[in-house]
């Protein structure tokens, strides 16, 4: 029996470790890039009841792939008391979560006679199972609300159409807004809280010390589900909404988004012709925790801007 | 059987080195060591390549209104061709440091460095995206 030269043992033993570190790359970034874009849907436990609200359940579909949606519609109440639907916010919430995310400032907004679409997003509650897009493949979601409001089977005909809608969204929520306000003319005003500006710098973020797996977990994304994170960039399309209101909020001890993605997302805003942006740095606050911290501000900024914009 | 396929493998190699010598012979013993050790490299891209194939069929075929059913059969298309990835790059690898190893028994010294070197780079390869993604994230 020869013996095996030294050469072949040294380039042995690098074919097999290049080898089980290919295909542990190939492993971890195709797991990563299925757990990102498929969680498990947070149940619903409370209803719009909680807060003495009239709703109703409303389902209808995304605009272009056609997944169903479900929400509830919760009329403004007018000071008289009458309900109304004339001012319609579509209330979009961030990843991982559902409609009942903000419910306590949904009933502070329908006091104000501004009433709310508040619904699951795709793959969130009740509405279908279908991959998340960190807020690209969800504007789909909202353009449907939009399609709903406009010729959909509303639950209380006796209130008409909304005469004016607008958006609020949250965390991922707020840039799928971003992206279906910049297509969409019927949205008239939007509010956009702790959004990112590019998903590529979130996920650089979010992976961490774990860096190495982003372009593996970008490029199984890509091939998986058509999601390409590079080219998810709220920050290009946020000037095609002026002269239409944006009011953007920010934690400015936000470690998730950081704030100064409000910062290049109010810039790039702001370079359109007449645009019209206000932003809301808040103290203290962590990722979509402005309306914990500062409740009863967030509530009357909030309820000012759209008592004045939409 | 194993002495009997051994010396006809001998046989093979003996015939093989006294043909040896002329360009020709030269440059087919170049293609044949290249086909042998870049077979791990190029079975793992068709196998890729087909892996990604059945996934983007799946993806188009089953509407996005039928997702359970869509990632089922993309997880079960993407267990089965990172197995099979598995499985068919340690054994070309094998099957070629095998041949590498009868090269230099028969003292066919060039054939089985180049061979080597060969095998080097499809490591190399084998490691550079993660190379890359280390420094181009």
């Amino acid at each position: 029996m020869a013996r095996i030269p030294r050469s072949q043992r040294i380039i042995t033993g690098f074919l097999i470790i290049s080898g089980i570190l290919a295909f542990l790359y190939a492993g971890i970034s195709s797991s990563l890039a299925i757990i990102i874009t498929n969680r498990p849907p947070k149940p619903i436990t409370t209803t719009p009841t909680s807060q003495g609200l009239n709703y109703r359940d409303v389902t209808f579909l995304s605009r272009e792939d056609h997944l169903t949606l479900r929400g509830w519609l919760i009329p403004g109440i007018l000071p008289s008391g009458r309900l109304t639907v004339d001012r319609t916010v579509i209330q979009v919430h961030g990843e991982n979560n559902n409609r009942a995310m903000v419910l306590e400032i949904d009933a502070a907004l329908a006091r104000q006679g501004i009433a709310i679409l508040t619904f699951d997003s795709r793959g969130n509650g009740e509405s279908s199972t279908a991959p998340g897009g960190g807020g690209y493949f969800e504007q789909r979601d909202i353009l449907g609300a939009v399609d709903f409001l406009q010729s959909g089977p509303l639950p209380y005909p006796e209130l008409g159409r909304p005469k004016a809608i607008g958006g609020w969204g949250i965390s991922v929520g707020g840039d799928a807004l971003i992206y279906a306000a910049a297509q969409e003319p019927a949205i008239k005003t939007i509010v956009v809280d702790s959004a990112y500006a590019t998903l590529a710098e979130y996920m650089e973020h979010a992976f961490g010390p774990y860096f190495v797996f982003i372009p593996g977990t970008r490029y199984a994304a890509t091939m998986f589900y058509g999601l390409d994170y590079g080219n998810v960039r709220p920050v290009d399309v946020i000037a095609k909404i002026a002269p239409r209101p944006i009011f953007l909020i920010q934690g400015a001890a936000d470690i998730d988004i950081l704030p100064s993605n409000m910062t290049e997302l109010a810039i790039a805003a702001s370079t359109a012709p007449g645009a019209h942006v206000q932003t809301w740095l808040v103290p203290k606050a962590h990722h979509i925790q402005a309306y914990n911290l500062e409740r009863n501000t967030y509530i009357e900024r909030l309820v000012t801007f759209f008592d004045t914009e939409l | 059987m194993k002495r009997m396929r051994s010396e006809h493998e001998n046989k093979i190699s003996i015939i093989t080195t006294s043909i040896t010598g002329t360009e020709d012979e030269d440059s087919s013993s170049i293609w044949h060591i290249l086909v042998l050790t870049l077979a791990p490299l190029y079975l793992l891209i068709i196998i890729g390549a087909i892996t990604l194939s059945l996934i983007m069929l799946d993806r188009h075929a089953i509407l996005l209104t039928n997702f359970v059913l869509q990632q089922a059969i993309f997880i079960v298309i993407l267990i089965v061709g990172m197995t099979a990835a598995i499985i068919v790059y340690s054994l070309e690898v094998k099957h070629a440091l095998r041949k590498i190893g009868m090269w230099r028994q028969n003292g066919q010294i060039k054939q089985a460095n180049f061979g080597l070197l060969v095998l080097a780079i499809v490591g190399s390869i084998m490691i550079l995206p993660i190379i890359l993604a280390l420094f181009f994230h």
